[in-house]
C-alpha cells in the first residue's frame, strides 16, 4: 500500500507542479496546498514504511481470496455499465442473483435465489420509484 | 428569547405525522444498523444520503439525528447479550454488560445501558441547545486567519486521535485533502487534476466517497468473513431468556451509581464530541476510565460493573450533542456521522455558520428536538417493546443483507445526480477503502480530510491575500495565535510519553470472550 500511494503521490505532485495560475497570488497559488500535501504525504509514508520495517512480523489474518474479491468487483462493474442499457429491473435482478451466488446463498437452490433476487429488486424499486419518486431507468430508450 | 421560541417550535414540528414517521423510522434503522456487528450508524446515514435529495430538509435532518442517537445506543445490545459490540463505542459496555449477562442479569445490564444512554442523550441535547448560541457568538469573533488555524487544529486532532496509527491516520487525512483538490480551484477559474477528463473538471462529490468508503468497502470486507452465515451467529435459544420486568434498573442500583456519575460522564462525552475525529469510542473510554478512577467499587470493574455501563453509555450518547456544535458553527464535523449529516445540509443548500442559527433555525431546531426526544422517549420505548427480541431481529443472513446494501449503495449513488460516473467513483473509492482497511489505515480521516481540505486551502489563501502575502498574519491575529498555541500544546502533550503514561488504562483481549483490564495510576 505505501508504494502504491507513493506512486500516486508522485503523479499528483508532477501534475501539481504543472498547474499554471491565471492570476499571480504570490507565495500561495492553486498548486501550493497540493505540493504541500504531497510533501507531507511522502513524510507520512516514510513513517509508515519505517513502522513496517521495525515490525515486519505483524500477524497477517488476511484469509480473503482475491478471486472472490475480483468476482465481486467484476460483477459490480458490469452492473454499473449495464445499469442504463438494461434498465434497473433487469440489471438489478441479475446483479442481486450474482451477489447471492458470491455470498453462497443456497448453492444448490436456483429457485430460491431467483425468488430472493426478484424480491430484493422489487422492494427497492418500490422504495425508490414509488416512495421517493426517483426516476429509475427501465430499459434503454424507455424511462 | 427568540432562540428558545424557535427551539420549542422545533418540538412542535416533530408532531407532524410525516416528520414523526421519519424520526421513528430513522430510530429503528439506526437501532438495526447499530446493533448488527459490522454495520454502523454512519453506514445507515450514508445509504440514506441519496434519498435526502428527494426529501424536505426537516424530515431528512430529523431522521439523521434519530439514526445517530439510536446507533450509539444500539451497540450496547449485542455488546451485552453476546459480547460483540455492535459499534466501537460499545466496547466498554461489552466488558461490563456481558459479565452481568453471564451472571444472569442481562436484562438489568440492558436496562442500565438504556438508562445511561437516555440520560446522556438528553443532557447532550440540552447542552447542544444551550451552547449553540454561545458557539455562534464565538464563531463571529474568529477572523479568516483564525479560521485557518481552527481547521488546522481540527486536522491535527483528527490525526492524533488515531493514537496507535498516527502515520497511517496522516496518510488517509492527506489522501482526503488530495482527493478534494480535484476540480475547479477554489479561488481561480482553473481546473486541477482532471487528467483530461471533463467529468473530473466538476470535481468529486462527497456522496460517492461516503458510499464507497463506508458501504462498498464494508461489503468487500464481509466477503472475506463467514459470508454465508448470520450477522449474529448465535442461536437465540442459547441466550438466557430476557424478561421485560427486569429492564427497569432498581432505584438502589441507580443511587449506588450516583447522579454525579451520570452528569459527569455526560459532560465528558459532550466535550469529547466537540473535538473533531474523537467520536463515541473515545468518549466512552475516557468516561469509563474516569468513573473507574473515582469509583467506590473499583474492584467490580471488568466483572460486571453497572457504574461502568452507565458511564460509558451516558458518554457515548451525550457525544451526539457535542459533535453537532463544530459541524453547525464551523462546518467541522465532530465525528463521521456528523460529517455525513453535513453532507445532508450542503445538499439542501444550508451553509454551516452563525448565520444558520440567525436565518434558518426553524430548519435546525427540529433536529435538536429529534436528538432530545429520541433519547428521552424512543430509547426506553424500544427497549421495552423490542428488548426480548433484539437478537432475533439482528440475526439476519449476510447473504441477503449485503446484496441489499450493495443495491442501495449503488442505486443511491446514481439517483443523487442520475450519473453513472458517480457509481463508478463509488466503486473506485470502495476498492481503495477496502485495501486501506485491510492494511489497518483508518478511513474516517479520509472523509474528514476531504471535507476540511478545501476550507483549509480557502482560508489560507484568503488570509495571505488579505495580508499582502505576509505569513505573520497567523501570529499577529489573536484568535489564530491562540489556536496555534493550543495546537502546539496538544502536539507537545501527545509527544511526551511520560504524560501519556500517567493514568494509563488499557484493555487486553485475552481470547474470546474473556477480557482483562489493566489500570495504572
Amino acid at each position: 500500500m505505501p508504494f502504491a500511494l507513493f506512486f500516486l503521490t508522485t503523479i499528483y505532485l508532477i501534475t501539481a507542479l504543472q498547474i499554471t495560475p491565471q492570476v499571480d497570488e504570490g507565495l500561495v497559488g492553486p498548486s501550493f496546498i497540493p505540493v504541500l500535501a504531497s510533501i507531507f504525504m511522502y513524510a507520512a509514508l516514510g513513517f509508515v514504511v519505517r513502522g513496517i520495517l521495525n515490525d515486519p512480523q505483524k500477524p497477517q489474518n488476511d484469509k480473503q481470496s482475491l478471486w472472490v474479491l475480483a468476482q465481486m468487483v467484476i460483477v459490480t462493474a458490469a452492473y454499473i455499465l449495464l445499469f442504463k442499457k438494461l434498465g434497473y429491473p433487469l440489471s438489478t435482478f441479475l446483479f442481486v442473483y450474482a451477489l447471492l451466488y458470491i455470498f453462497s446463498l443456497e448453492e444448490k437452490s436456483y429457485l430460491k435465489r431467483i425468488f430472493y433476487s426478484a424480491g430484493i429488486t422489487g422492494i427497492f424499486y418500490i422504495l425508490y420509484a414509488i416512495c421517493f419518486n426517483v426516476r429509475l431507468p427501465l430499459f434503454e430508450g424507455i424511462s | 428569547m427568540e432562540f428558545i421560541i424557535e427551539i420549542l417550535q422545533g418540538f412542535t414540528a416533530i408532531a407532524d405525522p410525516i416528520v414523526l414517521g421519519f424520526m421513528v423510522g430513522g430510530f429503528f434503522i439506526g437501532t438495526f444498523f447499530g446493533a448488527v456487528p459490522g454495520l454502523t450508524a454512519v453506514l445507515a446515514i450514508a445509504l440514506l444520503l441519496p434519498i435526502t435529495y428527494s426529501l424536505d430538509v426537516v424530515p431528512a435532518l430529523v431522521m439523521c439525528a434519530a439514526i445517530f442517537m439510536s446507533g450509539m445506543y444500539a451497540g450496547s445490545i449485542t455488546a451485552t447479550t453476546i459480547n460483540i459490540p455492535g459499534a466501537p463505542s460499545s466496547l466498554m459496555t461489552s466488558i461490563e454488560g456481558n459479565a452481568l449477562m453471564k451472571k444472569g442479569h442481562g436484562a438489568n445490564a440492558l436496562g442500565h445501558a438504556a438508562l445511561g444512554s437516555m440520560i446522556g442523550g438528553v443532557i447532550g441535547a440540552l447542552l447542544l441547545i444551550c451552547f449553540t448560541p454561545v458557539a455562534a457568538r464565538l464563531s463571529l469573533l474568529i477572523q479568516t486567519p483564525g479560521k485557518f488555524s481552527l481547521i488546522l487544529f481540527a486536522l491535527v486532532v483528527i490525526v492524533i486521535s488515531n493514537r496507535d496509527e498516527i502515520p497511517k491516520g496522516s496518510v488517509t487525512t492527506l489522501l482526503g485533502i488530495m482527493i478534494a483538490t480535484v476540480g475547479i480551484d477554489i479561488m481561480q477559474p482553473i481546473a486541477r487534476f482532471h487528467f483530461g477528463s471533463e467529468l473530473l473538471v466538476e470535481g468529486i462529490d462527497m456522496m460517492p466517497l461516503i458510499i464507497g468508503t463506508f458501504a462498498i468497502s464494508e461489503i468487500l470486507v464481509q466477503l472475506g468473513k463467514d459470508k454465508g452465515g448470520l450477522t449474529v451467529d448465535i442461536k437465540a435459544d442459547d441466550i438466557p431468556a430476557i424478561k421485560r420486568r427486569d429492564f427497569l434498573p432498581p432505584l438502589a442500583e441507580v443511587r449506588r451509581i450516583g447522579v454525579w456519575t451520570y452528569i459527569k460522564s455526560s459532560v465528558i462525552g459532550y466535550f469529547i464530541g466537540i473535538l473533531p475525529g474523537a467520536g463515541g469510542s473515545v468518549a466512552a473510554f475516557v468516561s469509563y476510565a474516569e468513573a473507574m478512577r473515582n469509583s467506590k467499587h473499583p474492584n467490580e470493574y471488568g466483572k460486571g460493573s453497572r457504574e461502568g455501563i452507565a458511564a460509558a453509555e451516558a458518554a457515548n450518547n451525550s457525544m451526539c450533542g457535542g459533535a453537532f456544535v463544530p459541524m453547525l458553527m464551523f462546518g467541522i464535523p465532530g465525528d463521521p456521522t456528523t460529517a455525513v449529516v453535513l453532507g445532508v445540509l450542503i445538499i439542501n443548500g444550508l451553509q454551516p455558520g452563525p448565520r444558520l442559527l440567525e436565518n434558518q433555525l426553524h430548519l435546525i431546531a427540529p433536529m435538536f428536538a429529534s436528538l432530545f426526544l429520541s433519547a428521552l422517549i424512543l430509547i426506553p420505548l424500544t427497549l421495552f417493546s423490542l428488548g426480548p427480541y433484539f437478537i432475533k431481529i439482528v440475526s439476519i443472513r449476510k447473504a441477503i443483507l449485503y446484496p441489499c446494501i450493495a443495491v442501495v449503495a449503488l442505486v443511491g449513488s446514481y439517483v443523487a445526480t442520475y450519473s453513472i460516473f458517480q457509481m463508478i467513483l463509488a466503486l473506485g473509492f470502495g476498492i481503495m477503502a477496502y485495501f486501506l482497511r485491510k492494511q489497518q489505515y483508518p478511513t474516517v480521516p479520509l472523509l474528514l480530510g476531504f471535507i476540511l481540505g478545501p476550507k483549509l486551502e480557502q482560508y489560507l489563501r484568503r488570509s495571505l491575500s488579505l495580508s499582502d502575502n505576509n505569513p505573520l498574519t497567523f501570529i499577529t491575529s489573536p484568535d489564530s495565535l491562540f489556536l496555534h498555541c493550543v495546537n502546539c500544546s496538544i502536539l507537545l502533550l501527545h509527544g511526551n510519553p511520560e504524560a501519556n503514561r500517567d493514568n494509563e488504562m488499557s484493555i487486553e483481549f485475552t481470547g474470546d470472550p474473556s477480557v482483562s483490564i489493566r489500570h495504572t495510576t
